[in-house]
């Protein structure tokens, strides 16, 4: 982007400054073609203006209250499963040791529960694990796609 | 109050802090989730989990970077990810873009006429051109904020704004 352009383009941004405008007319001076041009540029610029976006600010209040639902919603989850990891811990944990105790269970059921319960839990650790991996990087700043 | 003393305040868990930042930003975030989604009710619930994943992610963000074009960032990952979720075809998304004529219907129909030529013209350029155009005059978005949501130096920015202004120029002209 040669000196030219970039001043055409602070033109047409409007950020031109008093020296800036000077060069440029002392550029269109000199050629015609570019006078025509910035010309054409202020057409378009108007037409641009004619246009705008969809103003979601009048339904401020439900956009927050919805978003805040979510956010709400979020924390709630948090809460609720480190809620039901504890209970289901603590009563699975008096439930195993019941049946372990009962001397009317076979030994293979005992040891076959034992592995069922194992299994669970390395599973859980394994996942628990990937997900503290997996948030200590930013998806967001990494995986965007440009 | 500034960016980097909310989102210090967010940090903490302050929500009144994080509603003032969405607030402030609610227009932009709308309006890119628009751009990719076409679809009035698709932007609402893009940009709304944008929000949702910010708040999510807001202790890991750098307090001295800006915010939007982070938050730019999540909105489009997310509404990309959406549409390849749902299929969509590329020609749907890629169609007008969503925006309304300020012109009353009062006004000369000469006025609405240059509008619809530009919504021609906008829809004729490529998709690169397309989305720096309602980057910068839609969304209202600085350079600066541009070049850090598209990742590219600023000077890129300004020359291919340059161009696409250029480009968006001559399709203009063509109709005239």
């Amino acid at each position: 982007m040669n000196r030219e352009e970039e001043l055409k383009n602070k033109y047409f941004d409007g950020v031109l400054s008093e020296k800036e405008k000077k060069e440029l007319k002392k550029i269109i001076s000199k050629d015609k073609k570019t006078a025509k041009e910035l010309k054409e540029m202020d057409k378009l610029k108007e037409v641009i203006d004619m246009l705008e976006p969809v103003d979601p600010e009048k339904e401020w209040e439900k956009y927050w209250s919805s978003l805040y639902n979510k956010l709400e919603r979020g924390i709630g989850w948090i809460i609720f499963s480190i809620g039901a990891i504890l209970t289901i811990t603590f009563f699975g944990f008096q439930f195993i040791k019941e049946l372990i105790r009962d001397p009317h269970i076979a030994l293979f059921a005992k040891i076959g529960l034992i592995a069922l319960i194992s299994g669970l839990a390395i599973l859980f650790v394994s996942v628990v694990r990937e997900r503290l991996t997996l948030s200590k990087t930013d998806k967001y700043s990494k995986e965007v796609e440009r | 109050m500034e960016d980097a003393i909310l989102i210090k305040k967010c940090k903490n868990g302050d929500m009144g802090a994080y509603e003032e930042l969405v607030k402030k930003y609610m227009k932009k975030a709308y309006n890119v989730a628009l751009y990719y989604t076409k679809n009035p009710a698709d932007a609402w619930d893009i940009s709304q989990q944008g929000f949702v994943n910010a708040w999510k992610g807001i202790k890991r963000f750098d307090t001295g970077s800006p915010f939007f074009p982070w938050l730019y960032a999540i909105i489009k990952n997310e509404a990309l990810t959406k549409f390849k979720k749902e299929k969509k075809e590329e020609e749907k998304r890629e169609s007008r873009l969503p925006l309304r004529s300020i012109v009353s219907p009062e006004e000369s129909l000469e006025k609405e006429e240059k509008v619809v030529k530009l919504q021609k013209a906008l829809s004729k350029l490529d998709k690169e051109k397309k989305e720096i155009i309602y980057l910068r005059h839609y969304a209202d978005m600085s350079y600066k904020e541009i070049s850090e949501a598209l990742g590219l130096p600023p000077g890129t920015i300004m020359s291919r704004l340059y161009y696409a202004r250029k480009a968006l120029q001559r399709e203009y002209m063509k109709n005239e």
